[in-house]
């Protein structure tokens, strides 16, 4: 209150012989008010313009690094009909399983998908794919065991969703423990 | 209240039941933020907590903080190999930010310190499971999550670019003692 009384209530226009007057400070005080609060806002108008812009680039930046790694790293389907081979094995129950399949399927997932039935499948979602957790009616105990994938005998690289089918090819489940 | 010291002098004296009490609250409000948008893949503010905290309490109690997260998300998670990572991962954060702080004096700089520490966390972590089940598993561990590496960046530096000032701005009010 005492900031009004004794510096801004002095600069109010006057109320003098029946109309307001102006003083010469009160201009320029107002003015001056004005200017700075304009300015202020100017200012962090710019900035934040100049933080939208850099998020703009950044994102931008991102969306050509995600298009890069999709057309040269990401895994390619192979489409049309394919015959691959699936063995599933499981030692401590004695399970040692082969299957060949006719598929469209692109991905070892997908053909995982749609034989689940005859393959006993469960899978289990998470942020970075789907994971295999059940073969045969096994469920491996995510704690101490998980299925591993090997690709024409050797180890895939990548989860059964990135894995591509190729004509002939043989994909092994094998129970292992970590 | 006793206000919140960040300086090197401070950071080399032993802890006292307040700096005790701080750790503890700085550690359990970077489990919260870690809850709160555990539901969103990658995007977190954990970096940006590390970053502020370490600035402005200093690095030995930014690094208590670092460990008791750590050891809090094995009580929540259950003991994995990434939950080892962490142990080296924001220890590590919390180093180069400390390396930084009188080089870097802007919400510009830390956010691309940030940005670039989300891209190469994958790369972290994909090291870290070699030493596990080896190299050919690590590089697929890596390039699998590219994607995710590049969402966790960019979440980074715009969450930092925005975040940073305000409540650098807060903190330093607690470091005044106007809090």
């Amino acid at each position: 209150m005492r900031l009004f009384y004794k510096c801004i209530l002095p600069t109010m226009p006057r109320w003098y012989g029946g109309s307001f007057i102006l003083t010469p400070y009160t201009c320029w005080y107002w003015e001056l008010f004005i200017l700075k609060s304009f300015k202020k806002l100017l200012e962090g108008w710019i900035k934040m313009n100049k933080k939208i812009g850099l998020i703009i680039l950044v994102v931008l930046l991102a969306a050509a690094g995600l298009g890069i790694y999709n057309y040269y790293l990401a895994p390619e389907g192979v489409e049309g009909a394919k015959i691959v081979s699936l063995e599933i094995v499981i030692e401590d129950e004695g399970i040692d399983e082969d299957f060949e399949f006719n598929t469209d399927a692109e991905f070892l997932l997908g053909l995982l998908e749609e034989e689940a039935e005859t393959l006993g499948a469960g899978f289990e979602s998470f942020d970075f794919g789907t994971m295999v957790v059940e073969l045969m009616d096994y469920e491996a105990d995510g704690n101490q065991e998980y299925f591993h994938l090997m690709v024409n005998g050797e180890d895939a690289e990548r989860g059964p969703g990135e894995v591509p089918l190729e004509d002939e090819s043989n994909y092994r489940f094998e129970l292992r423990g970590y | 209240m006793k206000a919140i010291t960040g300086s090197s002098s401070e950071d080399t004296r032993s802890l006292d039941v307040y700096d005790i009490v701080l750790v503890g609250i700085l550690s359990a409000t970077l489990t919260a933020g870690k809850m709160a948008l555990a539901f969103v893949p990658n995007v977190e503010i954990i970096t940006l907590l590390f970053i502020l905290y370490t600035v402005s309490v200093g690095l030995k109690k930014a690094l208590l903080t670092a460990i008791i997260f750590s050891t809090i998300e094995i009580f929540i998670y259950g003991f994995n190999t990434w939950i080892l990572g962490y142990y080296f991962i924001w220890p590590t954060l919390i180093l180069i930010t400390w390396g930084l702080r009188k080089t870097v004096n802007s919400e510009y700089g830390y956010a691309i310190v940030g940005g670039l520490f989300g891209l190469f966390f994958g790369m972290f972590f994909a090291v870290f499971e070699s030493i596990f089940y080896g190299w050919a598993y690590g590089f697929a561990y890596w390039v699998r999550g590219i994607p995710m590496d590049i969402l966790h960046g960019v979440s980074n530096f715009i969450i930092i670019l925005l975040l940073f000032k305000p409540l650098s701005r807060i903190l330093k009010k607690c470091v005044r003692g106007d809090i």
